[in-house]
């Protein structure tokens, strides 16, 4: 087991240099001089001394595996640089909009497992019954469906018409907790919704193949009830890989936060991406994006480290 | 000894006997439950798409002041937009954008994934290795994030949308022909083209390339739904292409802020975004099932 786990870490060392240094290399691509495009946002308002002064201090003019190795130890010392839209520093931008994005996130993908699992074990157990297929329905729709499309439908319905829940605005669940559920219900709605559909599907498909195993059989010959067999045999076995399907979902949540955040106006990461991107804050966009990615290796290790602990196979090959 | 080796070799798949194939599979995929309505309705699109300026009643970028915000009426099927610009007109190109971006966007995954699966499988190895490793780093973005980074970094323009989208592809398509490579490295035609003494580069394109065609196909055609989505994101951003080229994020982007008002501006966008994104999806379910039945649900 111990193995196991120094193995898969040593595998994330390289993924995550990799994942860095394609961070850092978005500068490369930037039209024109990236110096200009990391302290001003494009607009050229330094004079050349400046340039090279600023060029010489983010290390601009040595060869680029040094520039990288530059930015890399200023990035794990907390420096991600300095906003060129609002003059802060990105990683104080960053700690103070990552936790609204967490609990958008966490809220939804809590509300999807606690609607999908269920619907995906029902669905399976009662194959082609009429929840079966409404449930395949919404799965399948719920892929298709842009986030953006589902928001603006449930304010039509929700707030425009029924004057049942408050359009838009953020309020942490510290400060007014029922009013964060109710300014939250939407957005997690529209962000759980594709999550829900593909645990769902995978939940069916999963459960659907243990139901076939031998031991099932077995247990259904020694006279067991079905709930039993469900919760005792099937569940069990069948939840395993739902758990690396939740991991895998992370990358899919962040990338849905960002329009979901757009949305409702919740002053989250996702948000902030969207508006450095449209000011050309280049600091705050690699920033974001450097999260986002570690934050999706990192949830893929802890996945596989999880699976290993819940599924002993999994060590042993 | 050569002529014998030579004849081995031939006893790759032909040209004639595959274009057969194909033909057979396209029955096969009509007969798959809604397939044949997806396929019809993403060409119904494509045609639509193509004869935006011939049908399409007004010109979409006409501005009329004193028309805004009209409810659907005869003259306007689907009324028209705070500008006073016709909505359906405007649909119609729209579906250009939605069409091209995501054709652009999958032909330019496929042709890169299908570069470096085919390379990474055939050659192995250390090559293989870094290969893949690069794709694992591109997945760990998440597609819409990495899309906003590119766009932030190439600026927003048609040919960038369709770059910054395409890149999130090229794993995919990468690790699946790079699988089907592995396999295909193994048959005998390739040991018998090896043997008759052609070059690796030649047998990568001739012998390896059109076996490794049928999961990329499927995969291109879910890609499809993917970008289609992708691009409506980014337009809704307003981070896509710019206006006043009518796109159906675009169009999204504004009704949002007239849901009020005109609450039917963001019905018809987003049902069309949905309907051709489903068929994509439906139509790459169904081709999985018909050309490679070994790969259902695995994708």
């Amino acid at each position: 087991m111990q193995a196991y786990i120094v193995k898969r870490l040593l595998q994330a060392v390289p993924l995550l240099l990799l994942v860095t240094f394609a961070t850092y290399s978005l500068i490369l691509i930037l039209p024109g001089d990236p110096v200009l495009a990391l302290f001003t946002g494009g607009e050229a308002s330094l004079d050349e001394e400046q340039l090279a002064a600023a060029r010489a201090k983010l290390g601009l003019d040595k060869p680029l595996p040094v520039q990288y190795a530059l930015w890399l130890k200023r990035a794990l010392q907390g420096d991600l640089g300095v906003s060129t839209q609002t003059s802060r520093e990105v990683t104080e931008e960053l700690t103070k909009r990552l936790p609204v994005t967490a609990q958008v996130g966490l809220t939804a993908l809590f509300f999807s497992l606690l609607i999908s699992v269920p619907a995906g074990v029902l669905s399976a157990v009662w194959r082609n019954s009429l929840l079966d297929r409404v449930v395949t329905v919404f799965s399948v729709a719920g892929a298709a469906m842009p986030s953006f499309w589902i928001g603006m439908l449930l304010i039509l319905l929700l707030s425009v018409r029924l004057h049942l829940l408050p359009p838009v605005g953020y309020v942490s669940f510290l400060e007014d907790p029922l009013r964060a559920l109710k300014l939250m219900a939407m957005p997690c709605l529209v962000l759980g919704w594709q999550a829900a559909a593909v645990i769902t599907r995978q939940t069916r498909s999963a459960v659907l193949e243990v139901l076939r195993e031998d031991y099932v059989r077995t247990a259904y010959a020694k006279g067991l009830r079905q709930l039993r067999v469900i919760g005792l045999h099937v569940l069990r076995n069948a939840l395993l890989p739902v758990v690396t399907v939740v991991g895998l979902l992370i990358g899919p949540l962040l990338a849905g936060s960002v329009i979901v955040e757009q949305m409702f106006a919740i002053p989250g990461v996702g948000r902030l991406l969207v508006s450095a991107v449209l000011a050309q804050d280049f600091p705050t966009v690699q920033g974001v994006v450097l999260v986002v990615a570690v934050a999706v290796v990192t949830a893929n290790l802890l996945t596989d480290l999880a699976y290993a602990v819940l599924d002993p196979r999994i060590r042993y090959r | 000894m050569s002529e014998e080796v030579t004849s081995i070799a031939v006893g790759a798949p032909r040209l004639r006997e595959m274009a057969l194939g194909w033909l057979q599979a396209l029955g096969r995929l009509l007969r798959v439950r809604l397939a044949g309505p997806a396929l019809f309705f993403i060409l119904l699109v494509a045609v639509v798409a193509a004869l935006a300026p011939v049908i399409s009643p007004y010109d979409p970028l006409v501005q009329k002041a004193d028309e805004s915000l009209q409810p659907p009426s005869l003259a306007h099927p689907f009324g028209t937009d705070q500008l006073g610009r016709d909505v359906l007109s405007r649909m119609l190109f729209g579906a250009r954008v939605a069409l091209a971006v995501s054709l652009g966007a999958v032909s330019f995954g496929v042709a890169l994934g299908l570069s470096i699966g085919i390379v990474a499988g055939y050659v192995r190895g250390l090559v293989d290795e870094v290969l893949m490793r690069v794709m694992d780093a591109i997945v760990a973005f998440p597609g819409l994030i990495l899309a906003l980074a590119l766009m932030a970094a190439l600026g927003p323009d048609l040919k960038n949308v369709i770059i910054a989208i395409g890149v999130a592809n090229v794993p995919w398509v990468a690790r699946v022909v790079r699988s089907q490579t592995l396999s295909v490295r193994e048959r005998d035609y390739i040991l018998a083209a090896r043997a008759v003494g052609l070059g690796h580069a030649r047998i990568m394109a001739r012998h390896v390339f059109p076996n490794v065609l049928a999961p990329v196909i499927v995969q291109s055609t879910l890609g499809m739904g993917y970008a289609v989505l992708a691009e409506a994101g980014l337009s809704f951003l307003g981070v896509g292409v710019q206006p006043p080229t009518p796109t159906w994020g675009g169009m999204l982007r504004f009704a949002f802020g007239l849901l009020h008002q005109a609450p039917w501006l963001s019905l018809v966008p987003g049902a069309a975004i949905f309907l051709l994104v489903l068929s994509f999806n439906i139509l790459g379910d169904a081709l999985r099932d018909v050309l490679d039945p070994r790969l259902r649900g695995s994708i």
